[in-house]
């Protein structure tokens, strides 16, 4: 069984967008860059199966050279080689292409996991435009991922509720976060053995963008602090509400 | 001259900081609470069960005895690497004091057992510590003793084949843990010169004659107690390295004990310098914000650089340490000076940035400023340590001299 993980690295999402500040309509290169949220759930999903049924797990990435510094946290999280294809298009469609490369170069690939959106653009549209490209069926937003008599048992993870999907043969997954794939903690041993596993750089291919021109990129500067109340008893509600601001000393 | 971060090293701490995110700030509300109460209600800071998920999840990741080496089942990656750790682990306030939650074992007193245990010592002590089934506590102040040793009054008086201790320690942690066993530090021939006059003994905790005396509330979080020795019976093998020598390994185990606990000056300075800046980002007063006041700026800046040389320092005397220089004693005790009185000069800026809230109980800088006092005097007072840094330069007749020329492997 061979499982890929596409993984993207992106500006420190800790910082509230807000704050960015942008350089030719991007996060300044000063951000501390990192892997994205949901692409971490995704590479723990591929790590525990991995464990779960002895599965080859090869982490491919879109994007430059020094990426790979971070990407070596999801080879110390468990992942057994890194394929990063070098590129810098923000074009999904560009994206999609390099990745399906990289993905045929491969040649054996069961499973292609990837977070539901990344930590910078959150379109969430790549993995589904190479689902196209690979001719592969597509599943977003799935939470948990079990093989049962050679088909995939996976859980869908909407608002409101689970469904539950089979399907057999390869497949391109959205992995949505769950409590079953919080992220691990690198181990102080794959860390030290994580630089030992091989890293291969791919030249990019040109793909075919979209015809869509980029004009600006702004990012309001918004402030908001929002907490849900219980409202079974708007009177008890107002109560709380006057507590609350009274905590706070706004009132 | 290279300053670059190996990639291990970065993941290290980026690891240790998500446990520190996953771990031990959701913790840090309780553990200011239980720190109002800890003198009228006695016990651990942090309850005993968190202590233990704690260290069987910090074991799993590996970060038990980064610094020590692999025979004593540690990581053997040197103190450059447990510094960085260290750094991340004391973000927090759990990890900062040494009363929360620290990584076994206890490296300052594994490389002083290490060194000088023999016989049946490294069996009874030295491994059981390794393994953090043992703990151990040091039994050198007395009431009228501190960093002046010869003034050390405690005994040790041959009778037969007995040595029978006797006298008051103070200041003695670790008192109140059923598995701790004493590094103590007795007279053992009044009319020899001081290096010749003090011998280490290794005390259990349950020997007849040892009793734990009164608690000694102190300004943070530090329990420590009186321990009194009667008519203390041991033998030989109770003796902790050469009949007379107790200082020379002592003196190393000072030095990495002032490393680690630079790295917890400029780790927490880091978290404080950050809260400075998050206050006077958001605080108005009188129509401005905070941080469009030149004395705030100039607070964020001097700590900011203040932060960095100590930090820089740190980093160059870990790596020393690394490179096989065992005397340390300019760079420790100049680290433990800058450290300590770095971080109280930015914790007191810091409180006074928020004003009341910064007096609170709420936000933790206040506990943060009363642990660093002690600092300043426990592990031997700034004074002291001026004291040697000077003597040692006057000494040499020469300015110290930081450079070590790479050889050529």
């Amino acid at each position: 069984m061979h499982i890929t993980v596409l993984a993207k690295v992106v500006p420190d999402y800790e910082v509230p967008t807000a704050d960015f500040e942008l350089t030719d309509g991007r996060a300044h290169s000063r951000y501390t860059r990192m892997i994205g949220l949901y692409d971490e759930n995704a590479i723990e999903t591929g790590v525990q199966l991995k464990e779960a049924y002895g599965a080859t797990l090869t982490i491919i990435s879109y994007g430059k050279t020094q990426d790979v510094t971070v990407l070596r946290k999801a080879i110390a999280m468990g992942g057994d080689a890194l394929h990063l294809v070098l590129g810098d298009a923000d074009d999904p469609f560009v994206i999609a292409a390099n990745l399906k490369m990289a993905i045929e170069q491969l040649g054996n690939v069961d499973l292609v996991l990837a977070g539901q959106q990344s930590a910078d653009m959150d379109r969430g549209v790549v993995h589904s435009i190479l689902a196209g490209m690979l001719d592969y069926p597509f599943l977003p937003q799935i939470s948990t991922i079990k093989s049962e008599d050679g088909r995939w048992m996976v859980a869908q993870a909407h608002e409101n509720g689970i469904r539950r999907l089979e399907f057999s043969g390869k497949g391109v997954l959205s992995i949505t976060s769950s409590p079953k794939n919080v992220p691990r903690i690198p181990a102080v041993r794959s860390i030290l053995a994580a630089k030992k596993k091989p890293v291969e750089k791919i030249d990019g291919i040109p793909g075919t963008p979209m015809p869509v021109a980029e004009l600006s990129v702004e990012i309001p500067k918004m402030e908001s602090v929002c907490e849900f109340l219980p409202l079974d008893d708007m009177a008890q509600t107002c109560k709380i509400l006057l507590s609350k601001l009274r905590e706070e000393r706004y009132l | 001259m290279d300053f670059a971060i190996s990639e291990e090293f970065m993941m290290l701490k980026d690891s240790m900081r998500e446990f520190v995110k996953r771990e031990l700030l959701p913790l840090e509300r309780d553990f200011l609470e239980r720190d109002m109460s800890l003198w009228t209600v006695p016990g651990p800071l942090l309850p005993k069960e968190q202590s233990e998920r704690l260290k069987k999840i910090t074991k799993e990741l590996g970060f038990w005895g980064i610094e020590v080496g692999e025979e004593f089942g540690g990581q053997g990656l040197g103190m450059l690497a447990k510094t960085l750790v260290m750094e991340e682990l004391c973000r927090s306030f759990i990890g900062f004091s040494p009363h929360g939650f620290t990584l076994p074992p206890d490296a300052p007193n594994l490389y002083y057992l290490h060194s000088c245990c023999v016989g049946n010592q490294r069996e009874k002590y030295f491994q059981p510590y390794v393994d953090n089934r043992l703990d151990s506590a040091m039994a050198v102040t007395e009431p009228g003793a501190g960093s002046d040793v010869s003034g050390l009054k405690t005994t040790a008086v041959r009778k037969g084949d007995k040595w029978v201790i006797n006298g008051t320690k103070t200041f003695i942690s670790k008192c109140d843990k059923d598995n701790v066993f004493y590094i103590l530090i007795a007279v053992t021939d009044k009319e020899a010169p001081t290096k010749n006059r003090f011998t280490a003994f290794l005390i259990d905790r349950d020997t007849p004659g040892v009793r734990v005396g009164r608690e000694i509330p102190v300004i943070g979080a530090m329990p420590t107690w009186d321990l009194i020795l009667e008519d203390v019976e041991v033998g030989d093998d109770a003796i902790l390295g050469e009949l007379g020598k107790a200082f020379i390994p002592l003196q190393n185990r000072f030095g990495v004990r002032r490393i680690e606990l630079a790295s917890r000056c400029t780790g927490m300075a880091e978290r404080i310098i950050q809260m400075m800046i998050d206050q006077a980002n958001t605080r108005m007063t009188f129509g401005k914000l905070l941080a469009d006041r030149q004395t705030i700026q100039n607070w964020i800046a001097d700590a900011t650089m203040r932060l960095e040389s100590v930090r820089w320092m740190l980093y160059y005397t870990s790596w020393k340490s690394d490179q096989g220089i065992t005397d340390l004693r300019i760079e420790g005790s100049s680290l433990k000076v800058m450290a300590t009185e770095m971080l109280w000069d930015i914790a007191d800026k810091a409180i006074q940035m928020h004003g009341g809230v910064g007096l609170s109980k709420e936000l933790g800088i206040e506990y943060v400023a009363r642990m660093v006092r002690i600092w300043r005097i426990l592990e031997g007072p700034s004074e002291i340590h001026r004291w040697t840094v000077a003597r040692a330069i006057l000494k040499n007749k020469k300015p110290y001299d930081p450079f070590i020329v790479a050889t050529e492997e």
